[in-house]
This record gives C-alpha cells, structure tokens and sequence, in this order.
C-alpha cells in the first residue's frame, strides 16, 4: 500500500522540526556565551555552601569527611 | 540541612504565570539548596518509589522468562505467562517503568538543582507521575493478556501508549519551565543533556508511533523505523541522562570541577549530532539500500568521537581521587557506570561492522550488549544518584551501608557475570549459525548451559534489587538512630589533606 500524503507531510515536519530545534539551540548556546570561556562553566555546580574542594556525599548539613591521598 | 530553610514559604506562581510570554521576576527569589530539595521531595520521592516497583516487577519476569529457556513448561499453563508474553513484558516494565522513571526523578532534581530556583507546579509533577505509571500500568497488562503490537521497544497497545506519552509530556512541559525562570545564567552540560533527552524522547516516541501504527509507512519501511526509535531511545533518551547524571555527580561528590568542559560540550554536540543516524547497522542483511545501513554503520563509528571525549574526562576528573570510591556510595556506582558506557559504546560501534555483526546479530550476544548498556551503565549510575538524593529529600541518612555494600556487588557482580556469559555464548552460536555444517539444533543447544548461569545473573541482580528497596522503604520510615556521618562503605583510617 503506497503512502499517502499526509505521512510524507508528517515526516517531512518531524525532520524540520528536529532540524529547526538543533540549530536554535546552537544559536542560542552561542548568542548566550556557553560555547565561550569553557572552564568558568565547569564551576557553577559549586558554590559558597559547597565549594571546590570540599566533597559532597555526606548526609545533608554535614561536611564531607573523606579526601583522596 | 536545616529544617527551617526548608519550610520557609515558597512563592507559587500560577501555571498560566509560568508559560506567558512575561516573566514574573518577583517569584524568581535565589533559593536554598534545602530549599529546593524540600520543594522537589514528594514528586521525586514518588518518581522513584514507582521506579523501584517497576524495578522489582520487572526483575521477577525477567527471571521467569531467563528459566524458560532452560525449563520450557515453567508457568506455562496459562497463556500470559508463556515466553512470548513474559520477555515483552520484562523489557517494558524495566525500560518504561525503570529506567525512563527513575531517569525523570534523577534529571528532575537535578534541573532543580542547576536551575537555582525551587520547583514551580510540584502538582504538575505529581499529575505526570500519576498518568505515566497508568500508562505503564495498562501498557504492562495489555502486553500480558495478549494485545502487544509486537514491534520490539514499542510493544505496549496504542491505548497505553497515548496515556504514556501525554504523562512524559507533562514532565517535559515542567522542565522547560524550570529552565526558563532558572537563576543560574551559564547552562551547564548536564542540563543540556538533561533538555535534549526529555525533548527527544516525546518526539521519538510520538514519531516512531504515528508512522508505524497511526499513518503507518509501508510495510518494509517500518522495520528501519523501528530500529531509529529502539536506538535511539537508548541513545538519546537514557544516554544523555545517564552522562549528564556522571557529569554531575562526579565532580559533586569529589568536590573538582570535570577535568576539561570543553571535551564535556563537544561530547554532547557530537552525540546529537551523530546519535540520530544510528540504528539501521540492526538490519544488515535485511532487504534495505545498502546507503541506508552505511549510514547508521558511519555514524556509529563518528560515536567513537563523543564516547571518547566523555571516557577522557571521567577519568581524568577521577584521578588522584580513585580512593573516594571506597568511601562514597554514589561514587562507586556512578563510575562503574561510566566504566560500562566507555566498555558498552564501543562494543556498540564493533557490532556495526559488517562482518561483526554477521556472526553477532541473532545471538544472546545482542542481549549481553543490551544488558551492558541499559543497566552496566544506565541503572548503575542511577543507583548511584539515588543514593545521593534521597537522604537529602528525607533529611534522614541510609540506615545501612551493609544493604548498599550488597547492592552493590549483587547488582555488579551480576550484570558482569550476565554480560560475560552471553557475549561468549552469542560469538561460539554465532559462529555456529554461519557454518552450515553445524545443524541449528545444535548451534542452539551449546547455549544451554550458559542460559543457566545468566539466570543466576539475573538472579543476583533481582537480589540487589530487593537490598536496594529495602534501603529505600527504611530511609523513608527513617529507620534507626539519626546520623552524623554519612553512610560511607567502610570505617578506615581518612586522610584529611589535600589530594
């Protein structure tokens, strides 16, 4: 049974859909400076309550207790 | 954490607030990390709980069906519990109900987390658990009593699928909302990941649907559409949370930034770029162009390229901290999976070959794969959040590190003695297959004795399972004496300085 035009219609709007979507978040990624000044980037998971330095799986309130040799 | 900060009144703006066009910056208040975990606690907690119940159903079919390898009649008086049904059944319970739920919980909290703002529309979460799980349920119900459509990765009937996907719809509408309102200006890569997958998912999983059972494509096109959305789900779904769980949790528990973020963003640019053209390298062989599979086989080896960016960094951000992984839970499990997503996405790029895959498709060395990364990787490393999260949300420690030491190595042990097994099985039947000397009764009848030992793989890992819930129901009771120190997995002497 051949397809009929509402499937290509539909596939052809999943394939820009996707497309359209990818590329504005690249643009986006650009235009906001997260393809720039990457290793600032990696710290923002940190912060004063949990800073570098100071591991984490600890209960809730407590500081970490271990540290690698 | 202070109970305090945690019940200190949170703004509650209105859904229509959240998705107008205008911001409303006077609920965007900073918020506490208690703050926010308090926030999140029931939908998480709910998110997972259901996960683990999928876990342990899907762990029992799982067995049921493994035995019936060796034990033909085993249940087979009634016809929803014959192999046909139970295995369908096993895969979706783990992948719907497991994986992908406990998958949300985790990218959940975590988008949460990254986004610096306590949850808006907790209800909203509340509403998405309640339709998924229903859609699960009648999915897992329909597969049983004999209405699966029989597409492998889609088996669940249309009327579970539609309830399945409006729920994960919900989730992904809340997500975006949290990014919108986040306080945080830099978008950290695993809120990238976490984004992308819970954006490809609803358009993999509607796709796939609407041209196979509702504008369905001819016959033979459908089976290249199974395969993009049985990769890909895999691929673009539970990869990119599971990466952007260890890109997280990493760093976290050891307190270092990942070793290069660079490597990090190229890694996750890559893979949305090369990830969507696998899939096809499943049917070699099959009546398909021949560009058609070269493509999915090209872009499986341009894999290389993200998986190797990722391997780097997890080692490089772990070295000269190995030895936290004798005290950190969440560590141990985290980088076991991403040892496993190292090991399983190059096997995943072999398998492409052609002449590879010529002896492997067909085999239980498929399965072995399938295990390696599904739970090696994925499951280990959402173990290992969960164990990060939960005593945060409960403000109650694990009662016992024991259970998680048994987890653990059940889980470990097991998923490594499952894939060990059906990879030299799968090659010897392989081989077997391929030699038109060796009769397909034989080629069959070697693997046997390696069925009964992935049984007790699976075996060991149910085992986990059932420490893993345990834990989790008696950290809900908050059981036993309130803690002071973290559940670590041993007592030795700690070194205090500096790496």
């Amino acid at each position: 049974m051949p397809m009929d035009i509402t499937t290509y219609l539909f596939i052809a709007s999943a394939i820009v859909a996707a497309l359209g979507l990818a590329l504005g978040a690249l643009f986006y990624a650009a235009r906001t400076a997260n393809l720039s000044n990457f290793e600032a980037g990696s710290a923002v998971i940190f912060d004063e309550r949990e800073p570098i330095g100071q591991p984490t799986d600890a209960f809730p309130g407590t500081p970490g207790v271990f540290r690698s040799r | 954490m202070s109970s305090a900060v945690a019940e200190a009144p949170l703004p509650k703006p209105s859904l229509i607030q959240s998705l107008s066009v205008a911001r409303s910056e006077s609920v965007d208040e900073r918020a506490e990390r208690a703050q926010i975990d308090h926030s999140m606690r029931g939908p998480v907690l709910l998110f997972i709980g259901a996960a683990i119940a999928w876990l342990l159903i899907g762990s029992l079919l799982a067995l049921v069906a493994a035995l019936k390898f060796n034990l033909p009649n085993f249940l087979s008086d009634g016809a929803w519990l014959t192999f046909g049904r139970v295995r369908p059944a096993h895969l979706n319970a783990v992948a719907y109900g497991w994986a992908a739920q406990v998958g949300a919980a985790v990218a959940l909290w975590m988008m949460a987390r990254l986004s610096r703002v306590a949850a808006r529309h907790g209800g909203l979460l509340y509403v998405a658990c309640g339709v998924y799980n229903f859609g699960v349920l009648i999915g897992i119900a329909g597969i049983l009593s004999g209405h699966s459509t029989s597409v492998e990765w889609l088996e669940f009937p249309r009327y579970a699928s539609i309830v399945l996907f409006a729920g994960f719809s919900l989730i992904g509408i809340w997500s975006v909302i949290m990014f919108r309102f986040r306080r945080t200006g830099h978008v950290y890569v695993s809120m990238w990941y976490i984004l992308a997958a819970f954006v490809w998912f609803p358009w993999l999983y509607a796709s796939a649907n609407l041209i196979i059972f509702y504008l369905p494509v001819q016959a033979a096109v459908q089976g290249p559409v199974n395969w993009w959305y049985g990769h890909s789900f895999l691929g673009l779904y539970f990869t990119p949370i599971g990466l952007g769980a260890a890109y997280y949790f990493i760093p976290k528990v050891i307190g270092r930034p990942v070793h290069s973020y660079y490597l990090s963003i190229l890694g996750f640019w890559s893979l949305a770029l090369f990830y969507p053209w696998i899939g096809m390298q499943h049917l070699i062989g099959g009546p398909f162009p021949a560009w058609m599979i070269s493509v999915s086989i090209v872009a499986s080896f341009m894999m290389v390229v993200p998986v190797i960016t990722t391997s780097i960094n997890h080692h490089f951000t772990m070295k000269g901290y190995f030895d936290a992984l004798r005290w950190s839970p969440t560590l141990r499990f985290v980088v076991f999976g991403a040892l496993a997503y190292t090991l399983a996405s190059v096997q995943g790029s072999l398998m492409a070959v052609r002449s590879i895959n010529e002896i492997t498709h067909f085999t239980h060395y498929t399965v072995g794969h399938a295990h390696l990364g599904l739970y090696g990787f994925f499951s280990m490393t959402m173990f290992g959040a969960v164990y990060y999260i939960v005593p945060r949300l409960v403000d109650w420690e694990w009662p016992s590190s024991t259970l998680i030491r048994w987890h653990f190595w059940l889980s470990g042990i097991g998923v490594i003695g499952m894939f060990s097994v059906l990879t030299f099985a799968g090659i010897v039947q392989g081989l077997a297959l391929n030699d038109a000397k060796i009769s397909f009764l034989a080629s069959t009848n070697f693997t046997l004795p390696f069925l009964w030992l992935r049984s007790l793989s699976g075996l060991a890992m149910t085992a986990g399972h059932v420490a893993f819930a345990a834990s989790f129901v008696l950290v809900l009771l908050r059981s036993g004496a309130r803690q002071a120190q973290p559940t670590l997995l041993g007592s030795a002497e700690i070194d205090p300085t500096p790496a």
